[in-house]
């Protein structure tokens, strides 16, 4: 320690004229609002970044110069005998030099930050919205990385031994695997696990270089040689070590399945209720969080890779549930290969496909699952699924923007679009025969002012548009032909009106007294039912889990909020109502019943399916089976 | 390392310290360290105290180096071709005064060079390296018996071969001729080994 202490006071004074360079570079920087054509700014602002700027900016650059001449001038000129012919060991001068450089760069920075603490003050200097430990990071430990792989290249560089090909080599795995461990985390958007295998490397990184250093001055001494072969096989067996450690915790950080879940978010449902897409995290695991296909009947399940965000990017299930769709891994605007499975399978596995999508496409799947129309770019694709053969591309008009496309049958494909023109506000519907690839525009709404949303009924043949008319404040309900787009007959209803899977119309709105007020009645026709609940405030209709039978959710007890809520199954026919659990809370949360093309553009032919499925207590899904009417666990739960 | 002093043929000093410096850098890492030996020799040498290293004259280095190597109290003293670059008579300064004067208090001088004349006069003993192999090591008496030059006047009395022949007894390392005479230098030299050869 006497030895280190030594050798770092003498070379802090051999550099002490560095505090020079950092006082005269303060002072210029104190004097920057001064500058002509920054008098505009605010003289404390213009200290501020200046100097952090500068501070940062002097403090690398010094920590790299040092790095690279500190030991390497001396080694080349055969001047470190000096310390080695004393009682000074080999870590002492390493250590000591190291910590003498460091200690002055960071003097440094201070030096030229001191403008800057000084015009706004320490407290507020502190409390700005970038001072956090990412810049306390930067200022102290960027230098110090700096200064150490200047001073292992300046010495791999200056020898110039066989030794160089195991540093290259190094280098070029240890890059390897740190981009295995990282884009993994980056694709499924785990930041704060990102973060934490980062750091880790960063740090094992610092670690390798300063023990790598060490080691090569202790054991080369006075030889250039010598001193590069003991840095290098330090340097890359301490990183080894590191390296495969952090490899194993970050794929271990990963490797979890639905069993282990303790939080599930339900993505999509297969229409048939048979499958879900979910997402959920495990315990000890960071924010990482794995995608799965599970069963909700049996216990089996399919890897799903990383997903962005954004329904469209879920999976595509076919109409009778036999096949499903999903893009692959990426990040950002990566285009993907497709995948499927055939879910009639005992034991269905992934499948990769020869087709790369991008990933804005949207994705449909006939009913039966033989065929795929992917919608990219203004064109229409229609693919024989197993064979991945093209049967048809359509390039659409330039008017029929914003477009949602679904089979009619494996030869038809009914489009809803909107025009891409904010003065005209309609609804395109267009149909495309697939074997001739022809495209014949069947009807359109029009004449509306602005168009909120419109919901499509399963058979797609009624649609209801919400809109406002022009010169109206008032926003109104429409039912209209989903052929033709041919108003049938404006709608009183103050409320949302979904489509049951018969095609009846439902609306369920709240009256004055705090009851529910449920509405079920033909499109056409006679046959209105009215019911009224008298749940109390809050109570909701979730979906359509059964033919005519929605969820209802309501407090338990209305006085006392802190007792939850309950679940109901009723029936819109006969009114009754019957309790089917408690304290649970809808999947899918972020969107509302949906009925066909709603919201936007996407399909969801799964709402019943969708209704079934709950978030328990524990966090586990369970699922309602209308039979049993038992609630079925289906994946993780707090253990 | 404590007691070892090493004075290497170019002083490896830091360039940009001075001798007042080092001297605190040295004081706190050397055990035996002797400041005022320090300063009384660099005072009585001419070598000052507050000039970077790198601005003395390269006879003023050696000197703060040869400091040093003896303020630290040394057992064994390491001089690497001390006398480069002086003068006879700092050479004799250095061999006579300094080396003797280290010998009488005890102190081990290991110290390479090329003059053999100076080393003659106050060296036990002696290496020789030649390639990196050391081929003479052993005390200086045994080594100045045992090598000769022989010189003789050239005879054609007897034969050349009779004359190596004896040479070869003596262990002849090199023959020549100077100023009209032959000569052979041996290593194998004795009294008994010449009589025979003459």
């Amino acid at each position: 320690m006497n030895a280190t202490m030594a050798v770092w006071a003498r070379e802090v004074m051999a550099r002490r004229e560095l505090l020079l360079l950092a006082v005269a570079v303060a002072v210029i920087v104190s004097l920057l609002p001064f500058l002509p054509g920054v008098e505009n700014y605010e003289a404390t602002d213009v200290r501020t970044v200046g100097s952090s700027a500068v501070a940062l900016a002097l403090g690398c650059l010094l920590a790299l110069l040092l790095g690279a001449t500190v030991f390497g001038n001396d080694l080349s000129e055969g001047r470190l005998g000096f310390f080695f012919a004393r009682p000074v060991s080999g870590f002492a001068v390493w250590w000591g030099r190291v910590l003498a450089v460091m200690a002055l760069v960071w003097i440094v920075e201070i030096i030229v930050l001191a403008p800057a603490l000084y015009s706004e003050g320490i407290d507020n200097f502190t409390s700005r919205d970038e001072f956090d430990w990412l810049t306390i990071l930067a200022y102290v430990i960027a230098p110090l990385l700096l200064f150490l792989l200047a001073h292992a290249v300046s010495i791999l560089v200056r020898a110039g031994t066989p030794w160089l090909f195991l540093d290259l080599g190094g280098a070029i795995v240890v890059a390897i695997f740190a981009w295995l461990n990282l884009r993994p985390l980056f694709e499924i958007g785990a930041p704060v696990a990102l973060w934490v295998v980062a750091g880790a490397l960063m740090a094992a990184l610092l670690i390798a270089l300063s023990v790598g250093g060490a080691i090569g001055v202790a054991v080369g001494r006075v030889d250039l040689n010598r001193t590069h072969s003991a840095l290098s096989l330090a340097l890359w067996g301490t990183l080894a070590i590191f390296v495969a450690a952090i490899t194993l915790y970050a794929g271990w950080l990963a490797d979890f399945g639905p069993r282990q879940f303790t939080d599930v978010d339900v993505v999509t449902v297969a229409p048939d209720g048979l499958w879900v897409e979910t997402i959920g995290q495990a315990k000890d695991r960071l924010d990482v969080k794995r995608r799965y296909l599970i069963s909700t009947t049996a216990n089996r399940w399919l890897p799903l890779p990383a997903r962005d965000q954004g329904l469209e990017n879920g999976v595509v299930f076919a109409l009778d549930g036999s096949t499903a769709m999903w893009r692959g891994g990426g990040v950002g605007d990566e285009p993907r290969s497709l995948w499927w499975t055939d879910l009639g399978r005992p034991d269905p596995m992934a499948r990769p496909t020869s087709l790369v999508v991008s990933s804005e496409a949207a994705l449909t799947l006939s009913a039966d699952g033989s065929r795929l129309a992917i919608l990219e770019e203004g064109t229409v694709s229609i693919y024989e699924l197993g064979e991945e053969r093209l049967v048809k591309a359509v390039r659409l008009p330039e008017d029929l923007q914003r477009v949602a496309v679904v089979f009619i049958d494996t030869n038809t494909l009914r489009l809803f679009a909107r025009p891409d023109v904010d003065e005209v506000q309609s609804i395109l519907i267009a149909e495309i025969d697939v074997p001739t690839g022809e495209l014949v525009r069947i009807g359109v709404v029009t004449g509306l002012e602005e168009i909120s949303w419109f919901g499509v009924d399963a058979a797609l043949e009624h649609m209801v548009v919400s809109t406002r008319m022009e010169g109206s404040l008032v926003w109104e309900r429409r039912l209209h032909d989903a052929k033709s787009g041919a108003l049938i007959r404006n709608l009183d209803d103050a409320g949302f009106p979904r489509f049951l899977q018969d095609g009846r119309k439902f609306l369920a709105s709240q009256n004055d007294d705090g009851s529910l007020a449920l509405v079920v009645e033909p499109v056409e026709g006679e046959g209105r039912i009215d019911h009224t609940l008298r749940a109390a405030d809050g109570s909701r209709v979730l979906g359509e889990a059964v033919p005519n039978g929605v969820i209802v959710s309501h407090l338990v007890d209305p006085s006392d909020r802190t007792q939850g809520i309950r679940q109901a199954l009723f029936d819109v026919d006969t009114g009754e109502m019957r309790n089917i659990g408690s304290h649970l809370r809808r999947t899918v949360r972020w969107f509302p019943w949906q009925s066909g093309v709603e919201m936007g553009f996407f399909w969801h032919r799964n709402q019943p399916a969708v209704s079934r499925l709950f978030i328990d207590q524990s966090g586990a899904l369970v699922r309602w089976d209308p039979e049993s009417g038992e609630m079925v666990h289906v994946v993780g739960g707090q253990q | 390392m404590e007691r070892v002093g090493v004075v290497p043929e170019n002083p490896d000093v830091p360039p940009d310290t001075t001798a007042d410096r080092v001297e605190h850098f040295l004081a706190w890492v050397t055990p035996f360290w002797r400041s005022a030996n320090y300063f009384d020799r660099l005072e009585s040498l001419g070598v000052p105290r507050r000039q970077r290293f790198a601005r003395l004259s390269k006879g003023q280095q050696r000197q703060l180096a040869l400091a040093i190597a003896l303020a630290g109290s040394p057992r064994l003293l390491v001089l690497d071709d001390p006398t480069l670059g002086l003068d006879a008579v700092a050479r004799r300064k250095l061999y006579e005064e300094l080396i003797g004067e280290l010998a009488d208090r005890g102190t081990t001088v290991f110290l390479t060079t090329h003059d053999l004349v100076g080393v003659e006069g106050i060296a036990d003993r002696v290496g020789v390296l030649h390639g990196g192999s050391l081929l003479v090591d052993e005390p200086l008496e045994v080594l100045k018996a045992r090598y000769c030059r022989l010189t003789w006047a050239p005879t054609d009395d007897i034969p050349p071969e009779r004359i190596q022949a004896g040479l070869q007894h003596l262990g002849v390392i090199g023959t020549g001729t100077a100023q009209g005479a032959n000569e052979a230098v041996v290593e194998k030299f004795s009294e008994i080994g010449f009589d025979r050869f003459r």
